[in-house]
């Protein structure tokens, strides 16, 4: 039995083109796109596309997925020029041309995979991580944190690590060094958590060329943010905790540790 | 072709599987200096794991003081119709809450009261509020946590490499042949020990909750190891899942609904679940709506709902309510807690919830009721271990989490399996720490060139080489995955369960014809789409001939034919093993430690 | 884990900035500061032709008045309250947690869009009064 969605289905269609940018690295020396001809059901989300290509029409149509309900962030493209996640995408909604190609911006392995080796180091080079200098034995029970100090930093948390930000920020098109949406957010999020002590260390590594001064707040990457993390927002923040840091240091170097 | 030149990474312990349990597993390890490696299908911090809402269950007394591990252990066998291995339940209950402060302190965010101590929230089965969450989104908070410290320790992780073959050195395991799915070529670990965690294998059903990498890989490599697979019937089916649109169908919605005042109503508005308590839990269940609304406002003498009933009783109940004609629209039955709870509360306490329903179906929870129905989510059964040592009668394998059975016995309350992961991952990688320690006696070289060749053999020149595909991956897959949801599914019987096993057993063979469109071996999913299937066909196989041997009605397992409980024949555990002549099944009695659980202990 | 085949690394496009409508106002945000320090420049000249004696003013009153200047003056304006509405939105959103909350809450945005604005106006006019 079916029931159409709330929105009208805008395309009255029983079949649907779509192009789907395509790289075979030990044949290709560079992408194309092929297009497919597929049955359009309702409520069909991109990834059911890219599903029922690889299994009816061109196994060999390669792409990343996994929980299919937008929390693991594996299945990032650029649906439409737009950067989505395809499990989240309505067909309805993304209309009538249907392309998809790989994220912008990072290099392509095959089809729509990504490297994101330069992402995962990235990540790590913010540390982040409690950073404090005593760990408190657990027998002594957790560190307390009210709901407030919680709201300080939850939204922030939210990242699943989906990339996207990155495949919209210009910056990280043109500056291989820039360490980027997510990872300044995720150190942002360490900063103003309660139990951490390590924002003095962190700040040193963020308040750089390539952490937060290449950021010229163009806000594409919290416009893409399927989580609402707002990566844009926590960079601007670092600019100003981190100039307020450095100052310090400039005038007060004796009373800064 | 020459294998010299194959890539061999070194380490003490290897870890398969980069969820919560895995990466656990591997910090332990590597706090006790050794050199520790994790292997991963996906990339790192996108394990099934992150998919888990509900929260994660320990006595930590900071809602209800009256909590304490011994309920917890007590609530646990209960839950599992006492076919728990009761050591593991016991070791669970009690370092649970150690467990969690752990992760709290190595940053995780959770939800808090007002005086700053981690919230916790009631649960179906759990006697009192007794799961740290936040939101529902916690699981994507333990494996955010667990991979920013393991990245902090500095463990080395090789993602979106496949775990293909154990390789034993006279029985004991000496390393372990990957697949990197980036390039195609093979790599060889060797390894003293090695911990699989690699989670269950829902994905051979069709509906499921689960995601792409729950194929049952380690199910399946340590199957073929030699060792024993434990209450594989026992497949926990979720009472909610999403029944609409058809993309969505079996994703998960928290049972945290209910936890915090959703019920399910059946099409004529009827609160079926009343209809449904069993006898066993009537003493502790509400049973009139009114008492359960007292309950809801936090009235300590009002007993629960029966929408906080078990899982397995909730989710037969509304397949009896579906296959009786009283079902939503497109199979299932509402779910509603608009009526319940304002609006403002509902998208603070279940905000991934309101997301997901909003972005997925289009459905404002707020304001309607959400269509449900039962969906394959957990399994109970695994791969059996020593309750202390978590090793499998491999020597120097090991296992824990979902991979790992008998500690949930024939049904899991929710959110034990985030703690199972905490508790037995750090046990399993102590152990395996230990055991790696203690090997002395490095194994012999291995033989590279003749394992790998094999290897190639098998996968590339039967799959790729092959011209002529006669059998397509993806029709085999439907077919099996068609065939468990309509013959081993909520409701079995001798029957259906002995045509499962035919089909399987054709399917198998037709799995030898198959083949490959994608000739190139760089990040080739089809392959890697086939040897899952290899997996899974073992696996499925494994579930079939156990739900067939088990005449009785236990927890999530429930044959039409023999309704009842019978602990005269069948107070025992299944084990399924491979020999030359095939599947094996074999039963082994619950062993009852000293420690009982008290009568009444509140 | 060595690369045998090199990823694919796709040439950047010039133009990434006409491709969606955030990119260009963005642009267009950017490009007001060298209109901008135009304007300034050509400010500067007058000052200077100002103070050369009132042959050199007039010659630049008649440039000034040409129909050329006055389109770049239009063009200049346009560009300063573009930069001007995108300066305070985004100063808005930075203040939004700086400033003392308000029984418990942090003010809307547009709230303080709307004071930092009046401000702006405030100190505008005390500057011409000043110098006027």
């Amino acid at each position: 039995m079916e029931a159409p969605r709330k929105s009208l289905l805008k395309l009255k269609k029983k079949q649907i083109a779509i192009k789907v940018k395509g790289y075979r690295p030990t044949k290709d020396s560079e992408p194309y796109f092929q297009e497919y001809k597929i049955p359009l059901k309702p409520d069909m989300v991109v990834l059911d596309a890219l599903n029922y290509i690889k299994d009816n029409i061109d196994g060999s149509l390669t792409y990343r997925w996994s929980c299919r309900m937008g929390v693991c962030g594996s299945c990032g493209s650029n649906v439409n020029g737009k950067p989505k996640l395809t499990c989240e995408t309505f067909i309805d909604d993304v209309g009538d041309n249907l392309t998809v190609e790989p994220m912008a911006r990072f290099p392509i392995i095959k089809d729509l995979v990504v490297d994101i080796d330069s992402f995962m180091t990235k990540l790590k080079d913010v540390k982040p991580w409690i950073i404090n200098e005593t760990e408190k034995p657990i027998e002594k029970g957790e560190n307390l944190q009210t709901p407030e100090q919680v709201d300080l930093y939850k939204q922030q948390s939210m990242c699943i690590n989906c990339m996207l930000c990155y495949s919209a920020c210009p910056v990280v098109g043109t500056e291989d060094d820039f360490i980027g949406p997510a990872a300044l957010a995720l150190s942002y999020r360490y900063n103003m958590d309660s139990r951490d002590q390590g924002e003095k260390e962190r700040l040193k590594i963020t308040s750089s060329e390539e952490g937060v001064y290449g950021c010229s707040w163009i806000g594409e990457c919290t416009s893409v943010c399927p989580k609402n993390v707002d990566p844009a927002i926590a960079i601007q923040k670092l600019k100003l905790t981190g100039s307020l840091q450095t100052i310090k240091e400039l005038l007060l170097p004796k009373f800064v540790k | 072709m020459d294998y010299s030149d194959i890539q061999t990474i070194e380490h003490d312990v290897l870890v398969v599987g980069a969820g919560g349990a895995g990466i656990r597993a591997a910090i332990e390890c590597a706090d006790k200096g050794l050199s520790t490696g994790i292997i991963s299908k996906s990339l790192l911090g996108k394990a099934h794991t992150v998919m888990a809402e509900g929260g994660i269950a320990a006595s930590l007394g900071n809602v209800d003081p009256r909590d304490n591990w011994k309920i917890h252990f007590r609530d646990t066998m209960r839950g599992g119709k006492f076919l728990n291995q009761w050591r593991m339940a016991e070791l669970h209950a009690r370092h649970a809450p150690d467990r969690v402060r752990e992760l709290e302190e190595w940053g995780a965010v959770f939800d808090r009261t007002d005086k700053g101590l981690i919230s916790q929230r009631n649960f179906g089965g759990h006697r009192f509020p007794r799961l740290a969450h936040v939101g529902d989104r916690t699981g994507l908070e333990i494996i955010r946590t667990l991979q920013d410290f393991c990245v902090h320790q500095g463990i080395s992780t090789h993602m979106e490499c496949t775990g293909l073959d154990l390789v034993l050195d006279k029985d004991k395991v000496s390393g372990l042949v990957g697949y990197w799915r980036e390039t195609g070529r093979f790599v060889l670990f060797k390894t003293k020990a090695i911990i699989l965690a690699t989670g269950g294998g829902g994905k051979a059903w069709k509906v499921t909750s689960n995601s792409w990498e729950y194929t049952g890989d380690g199910l399946g490599m340590a199957y073929r190891a030699g060792a024993e697979l434990i209450d594989m019937e026992f497949t926990q089916f979720h009472p909610t899942g999403m029944v609409w649109p058809p993309s969505v169908k079996g994703i998960l919605v928290t049972e945290g609904v209910r936890g915090d005042g959703g019920i399910l109503l059946n099409s004529e508005g009827e609160r079926f679940m009343f209809n449904y308590i069993p006898e066993k839990f009537a003493s502790e269940t509400a049973d009139t709506e009114e008492e359960a609304s007292r309950w809801l406002e936090g009235d300590k003498e009002a007993r629960r709902p029966p929408e906080l009933l078990t899982r397995d009783v909730v989710a037969r109940a509304i397949k009896k309510e579906v296959e009786a004609g009283r079902g939503s629209p497109n199979g299932g039955v509402f779910l509603d807690i608009a009526s319940r709870r304002p609006a403002e509360f509902i998208k603070k306490k279940l905000p991934s919830m309101y997301h997901q329903f909003k972005e997925l179906a289009e459905i404002d929870i707020t304001e309607e009721p959400m269509e449900v129905g039962p969906t394959l989510h957990y399994f109970m059964g695994g791969i059996r271990v020593n309750s202390d040592s978590q090793q499998t009668n491999v020597p120097g394998l090991f296992a824990c989490g979902e991979c790992a059975g008998g500690m949930h016995g024939a049904n899991r309350l929710g959110s034990n399996s985030l703690t199972e992961c905490l508790v037995f991952g750090a046990y399993t990688g102590r152990s395996a720490a230990e055991h790696a320690t203690n090997s002395k006696n490095k194994s012999k070289e291995i033989d590279v060139n003749s394992l790998l060749l094999s290897e190639e053999k098998r996968i590339f020149s039967n799959l790729l080489g092959k011209e002529k595909n006669t059998e397509k991956v993806s029709v085999i897959r439907d077919e099996m995955q068609l065939n468990m949801d309509n013959l081993v599914g909520v409701f079995r019987n001798e029957e259906d369960c002995l045509k499962a096993c035919k089909v399987i057993s054709k399917l198998k063979s037709r799995f030898k014809k198959v083949g490959v469109s994608d000739k190139e071996r760089p990040f080739n999913t089809e392959l890697v789409s086939v040897l899952e299937l290899d997996f899974m066909l073992d696996v499925a196989e494994a579930i079939a001939h156990s739900a067939l041997n088990r005449k009785e009605s236990r927890g999530s397992h429930y044959r039409n034919d023999y309704v009842k409980r019978d602990d005269l024949n069948f107070l025992k555990h299944s084990l399924a093993y491979k020999t030359n002549d095939g599947l094996k099944l074999k039963y082994i009695p619950v062993t009852i430690t000293k420690w009982k659980p008290q009568e009444r202990v509140y | 884990m060595s690369k045998e085949f090199k990823p694919y690394v796709e040439k950047n496009n010039n133009f990434w900035w006409l491709t969606n409508r955030r990119y260009f106002t963005y642009a267009m945000r950017e490009i007001s500061g060298l209109v901008m320090s135009l304007y300034v420049l050509i400010s500067i000249y007058e000052i200077s032709q100002l103070t050369s004696g009132s042959s050199s003013f007039i010659d630049f009153r008649l440039l000034a008045a040409s129909p050329l200047m006055f389109m770049f003056s239009v063009i200049a304006l346009a560009f300063t309250l573009l930069h001007t509405i995108t300066w305070f939105e985004l100063t808005g959103k930075i203040q939004k947690d700086q400033v003392p909350k308000i029984s418990g809450k942090s003010p809307p945005i547009f709230a303080l869009v709307i004071v930092n604005m009046l401000i702006l106006f405030a100190a505008s006019y005390l500057i011409y009064f000043l110098f006027w």
